[in-house]
């Protein structure tokens, strides 16, 4: 059955296919073709099978564990992924080839993550900036007043939406209240305070500024300011005392103005940037990998940013770093062990209060989403911050990366913790 | 490290191998790199099963680099690479008692023969561990690792005329086992 017979149409059919058939087998199957539909039907399929075969051998490539294992077996460090990424062959296209994507990427995690918290905080920033531009104004229309009075505090109230409130009349009413009522919606203005509008209507980012002055002139019971504790325990001792008012709480959980200084942040000035070096140290990876023979760089494991504060609790910022992670690439060029990859993308911090019993820290959730040349990365942090006065603040805590990377047409990830130490710079 | 490897050639490669070990290490990562799914297709294609086909596969390259070892000319690297893949597939069969299920008892339970390329593939997969051996090693050869018919006599040492017509034969019968469902694909 092997040794060669009498040659079919049909067996020059597969020659011609595989490239195989000489001229005059080509001439003599399109002769055979001209009259045969048989042999048309079967010419068709042979090429339909051939399609699927060729596609089927561009796809099936060795899966990663056994790259890995064999590699692990012949004494290497690490197994090597095929790399799409094209030879640098001037400076500029070589820093576009490592850095591009992931300056790219940050650029638009940032832009995300802004338009994003634009359209939750946008109306109290925009409020606040309302309220600004009317405390100047309110301030400059005073001014002869202030002059000549000796002091009148202003009380800087918050309301938001989605605090509980708790409607708690004053138990003794101020006698005259110049209350200033700002709300999202652009109405605002200066008036005597009346609490027709009950707490609960407030909108958020409605803004109340309560001028408490010494000598009463009205005693009107209904006009009972309604006071956020925190802020009425900031006032000084006196006005507490001339005005015996004494307040509940309408917003137990009441944010100060993202500009107001809390009092337990009293001595820290609140800034709207920061700059920021980051280091994760103590690596533990996932799955369980070493890092042998690869280069280890000081700077490994860095990364550096910008973020801009929307409130005293919401951060958000871009972030470019390097890290080591338990991948080996090579190029088309060059055959590099490289397993530091540059990565880039946008942040979100949540900073919780300070909390004074333990120095003054104060707890933060950052989170980062980016991209590296290898494939999407995300960083989680959980950690704690702590601020002397100046403009230093140094935090640690616990980081977790993750990175997706595709590796022979298929997706796999990889994993660490460590350690997480930074260093904020603020202004 | 960062010599560029691209520019050799594989015997450039091959000798290498009796280098230092970082040395080693990028030379064997080179030539896997460029012929590793080769023999990995032929692994699987021959072995069937993909535990036995990994297994065969590391085998291969381990016995290449061991090959590595002494002092030889390399003119065919891709074929010697291949050789040693048989071989290994086919001791392993042996070990395996490998039982080939006649011709005539197959049949495919796919009802749709409106087959789209990735199913015609998993079919002619199926239809591929009924071949022969003989046969289906000549086709893996072939349509898998793109090997000429030249090409395939050296690797499994046999005529020319005799790997045509095995390779013909093959795509014959798959072809015949697959017609049902390939009736109505008609170009």
């Amino acid at each position: 059955m092997d040794e060669p017979t009498n040659v079919t149409p049909s067996d020059l059919l597969y020659l011609f296919l595989d490239g195989e058939a000489d001229s005059m087998q080509q001439t003599i199957l399109f002769g055979a073709l001209a009259g045969d539909g048989e042999l048309q039907a079967e010419f068709a399929q042979a090429l339909h099978m051939r399609s699927a075969l060729e596609r089927e051998r561009n796809e099936i490539r060795p899966p990663a564990a056994v790259t890995h294992d064999l590699f692990a077996k012949a004494g290497f460090g690490a197994p090597i992924a095929e790399s799409t990424e094209p030879a640098a062959s001037d400076v500029i296209g070589g820093f576009l080839g490592r850095f591009g994507i992931p300056f790219l990427c940050a650029v638009a995690g940032a832009l995300i993550t802004a338009l994003l918290f634009g359209s939750i905080y946008g109306h109290e920033i925009d409020a606040l900036k309302r309220e600004m531009a009317m405390t100047a104004r309110s301030a400059a229309s005073r001014h002869g007043d202030e002059a000549r009075a000796p002091r009148e505090p202003v009380m800087t109230l918050n309301a938001h939406v989605g605090n509980e409130i708790s409607n708690t009349k004053a138990t003794e009413p101020l006698t005259r209240t110049t209350t200033t009522l700002s709300h999202a919606g652009g109405r605002g203005g200066t008036t005597g305070y009346s609490p027709t509008k009950h707490p609960r209507q407030l909108s958020r980012g409605t803004q109340i500024s309560a001028i408490a002055p010494r000598e009463p002139e009205s005693d009107a019971p209904a006009e009972h300011p309604v006071i956020s504790s925190t802020t009425v325990r900031s006032l000084p001792p006196e006005i507490h005392g001339s005005t015996g008012v004494t307040i509940a709480s309408i917003d137990p959980i009441s944010r100060p103005h993202p500009l107001a200084m809390h009092e337990d942040n009293a001595h820290i000035p609140l800034h709207r940037y920061s700059a920021r070096l980051r280091g994760i140290t103590d690596l533990r990876f996932y799955p369980d990998r070493e890092m042998k023979g690869s280069l280890q760089p000081w700077y490994g494991n860095a990364s550096m940013g910008g973020q801009y504060y929307l409130s005293e609790h919401h951060a958000v910022g871009i972030e470019i770093g390097e890290d080591r992670m338990p991948m080996y690439r090579s190029s088309g060029a060059d055959f590099v062990r490289d397993d530091r990859l540059f990565w880039g993308g946008g942040t979100y911090q949540f900073r919780m209060d300070r909390i004074e019993p333990l120095g003054g820290v104060q707890p933060f959730f950052e989170g980062m989403a980016g991209a590296t040349v290898m494939g999407p990365i995300g960083k989680g942090m959980v950690g704690i911050s702590y601020a002397q006065e100046g403009n230093v603040s140094m935090g640690i805590g616990i980081e977790g990366t993750a990175l997706l990377y595709r590796l022979h047409g298929l997706w796999y990830s990889t994993e660490k913790t460590g350690v997480a130490y930074l260093v904020n710079v603020h202004f | 490290m960062a010599n560029r490897l691209s520019d050799h050639s594989d015997a450039d490669l091959y000798r290498m191998l009796r280098g230092d070990f970082s040395t080693r290490e990028a030379a064997f990562g080179e030539l896997y790199s460029r012929h590793g799914s080769r023999i990995y297709l032929y692994c699987r294609k021959i072995m069937g099963d993909q535990p036995s086909a990994d297994d065969a596969f590391q085998q291969t390259f381990l016995r290449f680099l061991q090959s590595a070892e002494h002092d030889r000319l390399m003119t065919n690297l891709p074929g010697y690479l291949l050789r040693i893949a048989r071989n290994v597939c086919l001791n392993a069969k042996k070990r395996m008692g490998y039982i080939s299920v006649p011709l005539e008892e197959f049949q495919l339970s796919v009802e749709d023969i409106s087959l789209e390329t990735k199913e015609l593939a998993t079919m002619i997969n199926a239809a591929l561990d009924l071949l022969p051996e003989d046969y289906r090693e000549a086709f893996v050869l072939q349509a898998y690792n793109g090997l000429s018919y030249r090409e395939i006599a050296e690797v499994i040492d046999l005529p020319i005329t005799t790997v045509r017509n095995r390779i013909v034969r093959a795509k014959q019968k798959i072809r015949d086992i697959l017609s049902p469902y390939l009736a109505d694909y008609r170009g």
